[in-house]
């Protein structure tokens, strides 16, 4: 638990000073008001892996795929509906196997843009649904599934490949809720790790006549 | 033999003297390198001068769409008026109509997630090349020299090198090469992000006053794919930018103060000096039509008394004459500088908009619309009196729209067309009709797709997509004709009309008659490049005739 809130704390200064430096980038520039602005949309198809910790146990490792949607709605700041499904044949050595459905939506920040790449942050709020098992001793243990309210904090980036595809890699905290070995509701700190390619649907190309 | 070759010697050393002395005060003894520093030096100056300058700024927008028979029309149009503020902290300066709603505020910021938002600002900003123009940030490539109207320029291609950062120019320069000012530059800027986007352009500058260059016109085309799904379909534009009002001698009137001379205060006129109430009544009128003139001259949205009104003044005389019609105090007409198409009346003032003019087929359509207005007067359909109280007029100018009203009653406005009727009928315009109802039932079709052309700002609407002004003479009209090319019912837009950007005063456009050769050169209420001629201003002539010959 408490290297979770390490690692958590971690990410959150390193994104937080990344945006910082990109806000304070942006000032500096003062390139050309653009004529036009919208509508961006964007679908995105990935890998994700998931330590799960399955409370006053450990950690269990899920893994699965990951659909998201994402519209901007000004140059630096979107919406975005993130679904995925993970799963892991065996919980805990219980021979269980588990996993977890979510869907969560909310706001992404754009803090800097450079080149072909670009940072993102996001809070999305919404439910998971976790199907798992809670090993009660050496030989027992119990299953079932419990859907409740969720959250993800989280960022990553997005490097354009090519236009209109675009490869990202995220970096996520969710917070979900399972039983312990009591029985009692208690919340989950899971990291979550994303690897997606992004299709953008409505993106203007740039173009001009290469002069030489 | 010998008497031939004396000959040449004698041609080919009055030729390059002729050729020195055409180049002006500073000859083409420049290296490129040298003319590129002059150009930047030059080009910063602009834009520390352009900082303190606050034209109008107008940009009108038609997106368009491709017919299966490749016919391209509008679909639909955007237009923006305010003034142009280029300093490091712009403040908001659009003309709207009306206030904004909670719901807009609301909704605005997530608009562009569905739809392409246009932004005024970008628009504006493609007066400017480069506000920091360095030469270390571009490839300099020398292309040609080339006349553009009297203005001998060096054509030169400018792309930002790799490692420039982003949002910098690419694409042609225009330079004079009497003083090294950009005229013109036609391209775009580079580095478009996810979400914004640059457009292409062509931005021509005027010389206004002597040694000094100014945007006038911007042209804006944009022509991607035209998918028929909403979903992935491009940008398919085209757009113009018009900039005015410069002389800021235009907004105050501390410049008058300084010029009034009484030479004697006494009024010593022989006749009655007590005003009797009808008069008093009329001078009253009189006075709230001259604040209102006055308010809007001087925020530069109407052209000062020139050489368009006296035309549109031949033809209410026309109108008056054959009428007898015995109106006190006289009607004067005045040009709206804007380009949605309106008409108006201020007391007895006509008020009819640019764009109307430029529009207008032939000198009947006009007598019609003025006609309209005429019958106002002839009506006595009076004037807002309050607008002889000078606390009226104390509000910023992009509150202009929203602050004065010139639009009649539904039943103001069929009465005067009913008396148009009846003016136009007396007159030597009613043989020469055709013309104007097709100009009715032009503007009616495109009226859904031109909203913002056709949606007046001061005054009332010509046409809806159900009705027109002058119903009669619309309902009398030919069927329209697309493919007919001797049938001009409307005029592209920018056909007639030429505005002087520092003094804003308006001139007849002085081009050749060209005869279509499709219809598809029709353009209607349409969009058009610019190519203006570009001279120089009559200071600077005089500065080149002075220089004498052999320097």
């Amino acid at each position: 638990m408490t290297n979770t809130v390490k690692t958590t704390s971690t990410v959150c200064l390193f994104v937080f000073a990344l945006a910082t430096s990109a806000l304070a980038q942006s000032r500096l520039v003062s390139a050309p008001a653009p004529a036009v602005s919208g509508p961006a949309y964007d679908l995105g198809v990935g890998y994700s892996y998931l330590k799960m910790s399955v409370p006053s146990v450990g950690h269990a490792s899920l893994s699965g795929l990951d659909a998201s949607g994402t519209v901007a709605l000004s140059a630096r700041w979107g919406a975005t509906l993130d679904t995925s499904y993970l799963r892991a044949s065996n919980i805990l050595a219980t021979t269980h196997q588990g996993y977890m459905l979510s869907v969560h939506g909310g706001p992404v920040f754009y803090p800097l843009e450079h080149g072909s790449s670009r940072l993102f942050i996001r809070g999305l709020a919404g439910a998971a649904l976790v199907d798992g098992a809670v090993p009660i001793n050496s030989t027992q243990y119990f299953h079932g599934w419990l859907l409740r309210p969720s959250f993800i904090v989280g960022g990553g980036i997005e490097h354009r490949l090519s236009n209109g595809l675009t490869m990202r890699v995220a970096g996520d905290y969710m917070r979900s809720s399972f039983y312990d070995a009591k029985t009692s509701v208690q919340a989950q700190n899971n990291l979550r790790a994303t690897v997606s390619f992004v299709f953008r649907l409505k993106e203007r190309q740039h173009k001009h006549a290469q002069l030489w | 033999m010998r008497s031939f070759r004396i000959l040449v010697v004698l041609l080919l050393v009055s030729a390059t003297a002729a050729f020195a002395t055409d180049s002006g005060k500073l000859s083409t003894s420049l290296s490129f390198d040298q003319t590129i520093d002059r150009v930047v030096e030059r080009e910063h100056n602009f834009v520390a001068r352009m900082k303190t300058l606050h034209p109008l700024t107008e940009t009108y927008i038609q997106n368009l769409h491709e017919d299966g028979d490749h016919n391209i029309e509008p679909a639909s149009d955007q237009y923006f008026l305010g003034r142009l503020d280029l300093s490091d902290h712009p403040k908001d300066s659009a003309f709207r109509k009306g206030h904004a709603g909670f719901m807009h505020h609301l909704f605005n910021p997530f608009s562009s997630a569905l739809s392409y938002k246009y932004l005024p600002r970008g628009f504006a900003q493609m007066v400017i090349l480069d506000s920091d123009l360095q030469k270390s940030n571009y490839h300099f490539s020398f292309v040609r020299r080339e006349f553009l109207g009297e203005a001998r320029c060096i054509v030169i291609d400018l792309q930002p090198k790799e490692k420039a950062p982003k949002g910098l120019f690419i694409g042609r320069i225009w330079v004079e090469d009497r003083d090294y000012n950009i005229v013109r530059f036609n391209g775009t800027y580079t580095g478009n992000s996810h979400y914004a986007y640059y457009l292409h352009f062509d931005s021509w500058r005027f010389n206004l006053q002597p040694d000094v260059w100014l945007p006038s016109y911007v042209y804006v085309e944009e022509s991607g794919t035209n998918q028929k799904s909403t979903l992935f379909h491009d940008l398919y534009l085209k757009a113009q930018t018009r900039l005015w009002a410069y002389d800021p001698e235009q907004l105050s009137h501390d410049q008058e103060f300084t010029q009034i001379k009484v030479e004697n205060s006494v009024d010593d006129r022989p006749a009655a000096k007590d005003t009797a109430p009808v008069e008093a009544e009329r001078i009253w009128e009189r006075t709230a039509e001259d604040n209102a003139i006055d308010r809007l001259q001087q925020i530069g949205l109407l052209a000062p008394a020139g050489d368009v009104d006296k035309i549109l003044q031949t033809v209410i005389n026309n109108l008056i004459i054959t009428n007898k019609l015995e109106i006190e105090p006289e009607v004067r007409c005045r040009v709206l500088l804007t380009l949605p198409i309106e008409s108006f009346t201020i007391g007895h003032t006509i008020v009819v908009s640019r764009g109307l003019l430029d529009v207008l087929p032939d000198e009947s359509s006009l007598a019609m619309m003025l006609a309209h207005e005429l019958s106002h007067i002839a009506l006595g359909h009076h004037i807002d009196t309050t607008l002889a109280f000078n606390d009226r007029f104390f509000f910023t100018d992009s509150d202009a729209f929203q602050k004065l009203h010139f639009d009649r009653s539904t039943a103001d406005e069929d009465a005067a067309d009913k008396k148009a009727m009846e003016l136009i009928a007396n007159s030597p315009y009613k043989d020469k009709l055709t013309n104007t109802g097709l100009f009715l039932k032009q503007l009616q079709e495109r009226a859904s797709e031109l909203p913002n052309l056709i949606s007046p700002r001061l005054g009332n609407k010509l046409a809806n997509g159900s009705t027109t002004r002058m119903p009669s003479l619309f309902a009398s009209a030919p069927t329209l004709e697309k493919q007919r090319v001797d049938q001009i019912a409307a005029l592209p837009i920018g056909s007639r009309i030429k505005l002087d950007p520092w003094s804003n005063q308006l001139t007849m456009m002085n081009a050749n008659s060209v005869a279509l050769v499709s219809p598809s050169e029709k353009m209607p209420f349409e969009v058009t490049p610019f190519f203006p001629y570009l001279s120089y201003s009559d200071a600077d002539k005089k500065l080149v005739a002075e220089v004498p010959s052999g320097q």
